[in-house]
């Protein structure tokens, strides 16, 4: 654990020295509002979105005052009507009933007069400019030498859609968007617990980019929790975070290693059930993603559907997955490895057609599979980025199209065609893209190997592949928890998908001695109606 | 120095059954076969029970000792010098045995499979992967073994299943035909077979429960018995004695003959996939057990920088021999001597053991 | 494990990607399916009958008269040597992973199996479960034959074999039972008989084909049946069984899985009952009486009634009780045939000496059994039941038989 630190000091030890630099210097606000005005002027020079306004509150003795706001990043309607309305008419109107002194008349102006919920006092000039900067309104007065921070943040964001990434048949259709605050909220409106924690920071020197934690108090292991904030404390100082994947790659245990430490998801029913499992969840303000930590292997090959579909159902649909992971993963390799190595194994019949399907075929079979797999990647990449109607055409047009040709010029042979869609679509089957990228680039190695060593050489590749994932960790948890070490317990959620009422058991990231509650202990409703029936 | 106390029992039992069951086997029924023809099921069976007091002593001394190999409490046991003397005996068996199942399996792996591939190549890739291992940690190899070793068991019962329409119980007959001496000869190679649990006594403190030991490895033990003697049955009931005598691999011939339905035959290419995870697990834990004793041997600090020599001397060493007929003569050596090892050190350590206080209070157990 | 041991290891397994020369790929479309070989021998010399498959012409559907497969010989004092002698004119390397049948010429038979079968035992690519059969005359009249159904006649012959079950006519041998049967004592091997005809031996030729076909051309054979049992001594072929001795033998070794036996309906002379046969079971005891060895053996065995071509039904039970004697007196004539065959060639084909070798290990190793078989008394005690009536009771019977 202490050399990970270390590595991730490491990581981080570059930004670190830019910040020291840019802290040294805490401006204090000063009592004259021209002076403050002034400096933060000559910040912002050449800044055309930033808004002073000046005016004055009270008539008797009126005292100066500015608003600072970014235009287009603050609800203009509340600036308007809730401080410059009330500061200046409404204020005007109202009489206090005491006599005032200076320091007074402040406390007054800020608890009486503004008629915005959120506000901040503020001590620094420093303050001022990043509450200003992320959307709030700064009200600066002169003779004080504090300033207050008014929440005004409202700016235009795309509103709540369907993710893309994550498509569900059965489940809200909600997904996460671009601000922090509208995702908390999806995740509070789903789960009205007081131990629900939500702890906010900023990180990145200049982006000061709104990264949220939460957690479940009293689920979550606490350990995990401390290692979350050790790992951000640890990246305090990068200059940017723009997106969550910028943080996955500060904080993750292996960052050399192809598979992904750490599941990012849009969806917030998958976070409140991944919350309530005991994990801590890594928002940031900008990206419709957000963080799950820690993270197993066997989570990529889960949908939030299997939970809400039917028992049979989805552990059949599970399986489905399985077979379509070891499809994507190892078909082409192992039809690699039989078709030039053992030969001996393929019924006689089948064996003497693909031998006369290959006949003319100049390639050897793995430059064949390689040729396909790569057009096939090609394809893929293409697709992603074209428009979707076009995109799709594309797939079309690529696999019957290029394909039937392929087999007709005698490039290659139509079983190596089938092998390679079945690859596509296995691949397919992954719920998630993260984890398929890897699982589809693995395959290459592994067809050298089958190429090389036959069945051996397949082997010896998915020996390879073990070996590394046991020897991956996500903030201390075994990657391929719970199947190696094994947690008998807990393949009820994985080869199969127990029913719900019998998956009470804690799962491993709870705090070790928190025991479910009671009310966790379910019945199916049949069973409720029988025992009622005895007792009757 | 690898942290102690992290592996569980389940994991130490399928680690023993997979050395028990491993590569050994490959050679084991042709082997009985030639000493006592039909009537190795019951020198199996006898050297299996009397293994088990061998597992008593490793646990008694092991346990006397809680946190330490016997690389380490044995100077503590038997002065300096014996003591030293007899972990390096064990070390070096260790490593004898990672070099002879590296070469037994790939001997196999060449006559079977891959004829024309040079039998470095097959062997540089395993060790290879092999070191990426060790140099983990046995924490891994544990998890590596807990998760293939179901599916391989259930496979290799699935191959005996398979079989069964092969074989003929009058094959198997007449028994209890065998003159006392081979019978003795016969017991000593199936002692010396069974004798490879003791890397337990290596394994030991790296346990998070060492009292759950003595029954799990009991039941290891029984389990891989059991296992034996099907595929020593199995390969008599299907071939004869002549023919299995005859055999290089008689397991992997019976192996050979599973058909799958009507349409897939020749699945042994398969079942040697399956004899590569084995083979991995087997060299992986002795390696480890060598790498760390001789660690604790010389009392190094790193454990980490020893695996790379120690990597390279056992592949050199497996690669030794010049063909199959030596692997198998080195590899009798074992079968007539290895139980003076395996069976009179854990019983020697255990009596002089009698005379020594013991650490049970002083070293408090993770 | 620090990161530079990480690359060194890395380095190391990609070192042997790029050494490696790809040694035993062989891309299966550069290797000949060798699907049926054939022993026989010429003069001193060993003729190799390698029928190999041609997926080219496969893939087509089978369109055309040519068969898809080649038949390439080879010639050598070994049949390795010979073997190695097809290389010469195949440009692809044959391949037996996938050969179906093995077809031994009745001369080379006669010879010795021992010089042929060692090299089956030990080939990597061949598989200890190949049939092999015993050609009636020439191995190469067998592979050369063109059989209907299936294009390729290696296949033919091998799914002939596990079809065997309909008649129980031959025995199944694997290279592994041969091998068996080769080394264990007090067992003598047998090989199934196959035999090419002409199609006219079974139907009557139509007339005014005759003149069709130009007299002197040889056509190839359609027919291959498999019928009969070679019986060997050691490893030499010494004689023939036919079908019903077979049978007898199957009987003994509890190998009949099918095939009819006809009876006479005993309550109507002259009609006949067909019985088909159900299951088998035999259970062999040596005994030692004064010295001397005799065997029972007991069969027991059950049957369907399928067809009873008279007037009178069966259905009383005295006539079942009759029925039932007959059929299992038929099947002791059988089993007694194959005994006197055994004897008189003084080979323990059925395997009795196993028995004696089991039950009197401390007497087998005092006596010759080859030299005792043929003295031995052997008891036959048969069983037959019979299950059901197949679909209907009674036959068929029209209104001037029936009773009133």
């Amino acid at each position: 654990m202490v050399k990970k630190t270390n590595k991730l000091t490491k990581r981080t030890q570059l930004s670190k020295k830019n910040k020291e630099e840019i802290k040294a210097d805490v401006q204090p606000i000063s009592t004259d509002l021209q002076v403050n005005l002034d400096n933060i002027k000559e910040v912002f020079t050449k800044c055309s979105d930033i808004v002073f306004r000046e005016f004055l509150i009270g008539y008797q003795a009126p005292v100066k005052a500015a608003l600072i706001y970014v235009d287009g990043l603050t609800d203009k309607v509340a600036i308007h009507d809730y401080i410059l309305k009330s500061l200046t008419l409404e204020a005007r109107a109202s009489k206090p009933n005491i006599e005032l002194n200076l320091d007074d008349i402040y406390k007054w102006i800020e608890e009486s007069t503004i008629t915005v919920a959120e506000k901040k006092q503020v001590e620094n000039l420093d303050d001022v400019m990043s509450g200003f900067l992320s959307g709030d309104t700064a009200l600066l007065m002169d003779g004080w030498s504090k300033a207050l921070v008014i929440g005004t943040k409202g700016w235009a964001s795309r509103g709540i859609s369907e993710p893309d990434s994550e498509v569900v048949i059965r489940g809200p259709r909600e997904g996460f968007t671009e601000t922090v605050r509208i995702n908390t909220s999806m995740i509070r409106r789903r789960l009205h617990s007081n131990k629900l924690k939500i702890e906010g920071r900023k990180i990145g020197t200049y982006t000061q980019t709104d990264v949220v934690v939460l957690y479940m108090d009293g689920i979550v292991n606490p350990k995990i929790v401390k290692e979350v904030h050790k790992r951000l404390d640890g990246i305090n100082e990068v200059d940017s975070i723009l997106e969550t994947g910028c943080i996955e790659q500060y904080i993750e245990d292996h960052p050399y290693s192809p598979f992904p430490q750490i599941q990012y998801t849009e969806r917030p029913d998958k976070v409140v059930a991944y919350l309530l499992e005991g994990r801590v969840i890594i928002m940031v303000d900008g990206s419709p993603d957000c963080l799950i930590a820690p993270t197993v292997f066997i989570q990529f090959l889960q949908s939030p559907e299997d939970y809400y579909s039917r028992i049979l159902m989805s552990t059949v649909l599970r399986w489905i997955r399985f077979i379509g992971v070891f499809t994507a993963v190892t078909l082409p390799a192992l039809y690699i490895a039989i078709t030039t190595f053992h030969q001996e194994m393929i019924p006689t019949n089948l064996a003497l057609s693909i031998s006369g399907a290959r006949e003319g075929v100049p390639f050897p079979a793995l430059i064949e599979a390689l040729i396909m797999e790569i057009s096939l990647e090609l394809l893929r990449e293409a697709s992603v980025r074209l428009p979707g109607a076009i995109g799709s055409t594309l797939g079309i047009v690529g696999a019957l199209i290029v394909g039937q040709a392929a087999v007709e010029a005698k490039l290659v042979a139509p079983q190596m065609v089938i092998i390679v869609a079945l690859t596509a679509i296995g691949s397919f089957t992954v719920p998630s893209f993260a984890a398929s990228i890897p699982l589809r680039l693995i395959r290459f190695p592994l067809m050298i190997l089958g190429a090389i060593f036959g069945l051996y050489g397949v082997m010896l590749g998915w020996i390879g592949i073990l070996v590394h994932m046991i020897s991956l960790k996500s903030f201390g948890f075994p990657y391929l928890a719970p199947l190696a070490p094994l947690r008998i317990s807990e393949l009820k959620d994985v080869l199969i998908r127990a029913p719900r009422w019998q998956m009470m058991t804690a799962p491993q990231f709870r705090k070790p001695t928190e025991k479910p509650p009671k009310s966790f202990l379910r019945k199916p409703y049949v069973k409720n109606l029988k025992g009622a029936g005895k007792n009757d | 120095m690898i942290k102690r106390g992290t592996i569980s029992p389940r994991q130490v039992f399928f680690i023993l059954i997979m050395l028990l069951t491993g590569i050994y086997i490959l050679i084991l029924p042709r082997h009985l076969v030639t000493i006592v023809g039909t009537d190795g099921w019951l020198v199996l069976l006898v050297g299996g029970f009397v293994s088990s007091l061998m597992l008593f002593f490793i646990n008694k001394i092991s346990r006397k000792f809680p946190g330490k190999t016997v690389v380490e409490f044995a100077p503590v046991v038997m002065g300096l010098f014996l003591g030293k003397l007899l972990g390096g005996i064990l070390v070096v068996y260790y490593t004898f045995l990672a070099a002879v199942s590296l070469r037994i399996f790939a001997e196999m792996l060449k006559s079977v499979l891959l004829s024309d591939t040079p039998r470095w190549v097959v062997v540089v890739a395993l060790v290879a992967l092999i070191t990426w291992i060790v140099q983990n940690g046995l924490e891994d190899i544990a998890r590596f073994t807990e998760l293939l070793a179901p599916i391989i068991l259930l496979l290799l019962i699935a191959a005996f299943l398979g079989d069964v329409r092969y074989m003929e119980a009058i094959r198997l007959r007449p028994m209890f035909q065998s003159a006392a001496l081979p019978l003795l000869e016969g017991f000593l190679s199936s002692l010396s077979y069974f004798g490879i649990i003791i890397v337990l006594l290596m394994l030991y403190p790296y346990v998070n429960a060492p009292k759950k030991l003595t029954i799990t490895s009991l039941l290891a033990l029984a389990f891989a018995v059991l296992i034996t003697i099907g595929f020593f049955i199995g390969a008599v009931a299907t071939f004869g004695i002549y023919e299995t005598g005859r055999m290089a691999w008689p397991v992997i011939e019976l192996v050979k003959m599973v058909r799958v339905g009507e349409f897939l035959e020749r699945v042994e290419s398969l079942f040697l996939s399956v004899w590569l995870s084995i083979a991995f697990i087997n060299v992986s834990v002795l390696a480890f057990c060598s790498v760390s004793g001789w660690t604790q041997l010389i009392n190094a600090e790193n454990y980490r920088k020893l695996t790379y020599p120690i990597m390279l001397s056992l592949l050199l060493l497996s690669l030794w021999p010049r063909d199959l007929l030596d692997v198998l003569g080195l590899y009798s050596l074992n079968f007539t001597y290895g139980f003076l090892i395996t069976l009179i050190i854990p019983f020697f350590i255990f009596v002089v053991s009698q005379f020594h206080k013991g650490e049970k209070n002083d070293v408090s157990n993770p | 494990m620090s990161a530079t041991h990480k690359k060194l290891l890395l380095l190391l397994f990609i070192s042997i990607i790029f050494l490696s020369g790809c040694w035993d790929r062989k891309e299966i479309n550069q290797i000949g399916f060798a699907v049926g070989l054939g022993i026989d021998k010429d003069g001193d010399n060993y003729q190799i009958i390698t029928q190999m498959a041609l997926p080219s012409l496969l893939e087509g559907g089978g369109g055309g008269d040519e068969p898809p497969v080649w038949v390439v010989g080879g010639k050598g004092r070994t049949v390795f040597e010979a073997i190695r002698d097809v290389n010469t004119r195949s440009a692809r390397r044959p391949f037996w992973g996938h050969l179906n049948v093995i077809v031994i010429g009745e001369e080379v038979a006669k010879d010795g199996l021992i010089p042929v079968i060692d090299l089956l035992s030990r080939g990597q690519e061949l598989r200890r479960s190949n049939y092999i059969v015993i050609a009636q005359g020439k191995a190469r009249d067998i592979l050369e034959a063109q059989p209907k159904l299936e294009s390729i006649n290696a296949i033919f012959i091998s799914q002939l074999i596990e079809n065997r079950t309909g008649q129980s006519v031959a025995p199944a041998v694997t290279i592994n039972d041969l091998l068996i049967t080769l080394s264990s004592s007090g067992i003598e091997s047998v090989l199934p008989r196959i035999s090419a005809l002409e199609q006219e031996s079974f139907l009557p030729p139509k007339k005014e084909e005759g003149g069709d076909s130009p007299e002197g051309e040889e056509k190839p054979k359609e027919i291959l049946e498999l019928r009969g049992t070679g019986i060997f001594k050691n490893d030499k072929l010494i004689d023939w069984m036919d079908e019903e001795t077979t049978r007898g033998y199957l009987w003994v070794r509890g190998q009949v899985r099918g095939g009819i036996i006809v009876v006479e309906n005993p309550s109507e002379p002259g009609a006949n009952i067909s019985l088909e046969i159900k299951s088998n079971k035999s259970k062999i005891t040596p005994r030692v009486e004064n010295g001397k060895i005799a065997i029972d053996i007991n069969i027991s065995s059950t049957f369907n009634l399928v067809e009873n071509a008279g007037f009178v039904s069966v259905e009383s039970k005295a006539t079942m009780q009759d029925l039932r004697q007959r059929a299992s007196e038929a099947i002791r004539k059988e089993v007694n045939k194959a005994i006197k065959k055994a004897q008189e060639n003084k080979t323990d084909i059925l395997g009795l000496g196993e028995h004696v070798r089991v039950q009197y290990p401390g007497m087998w190793r005092e006596i010759q059994w080859s030299e005792l078989f043929h003295t031995v008394e052997i008891r036959v005690n048969t069983e037959a039941v019979i299950q059901e009536a197949a679909m209907t009771l009674k036959p068929v019977t029209p209104p001037s038989q029936r009773s009133k």
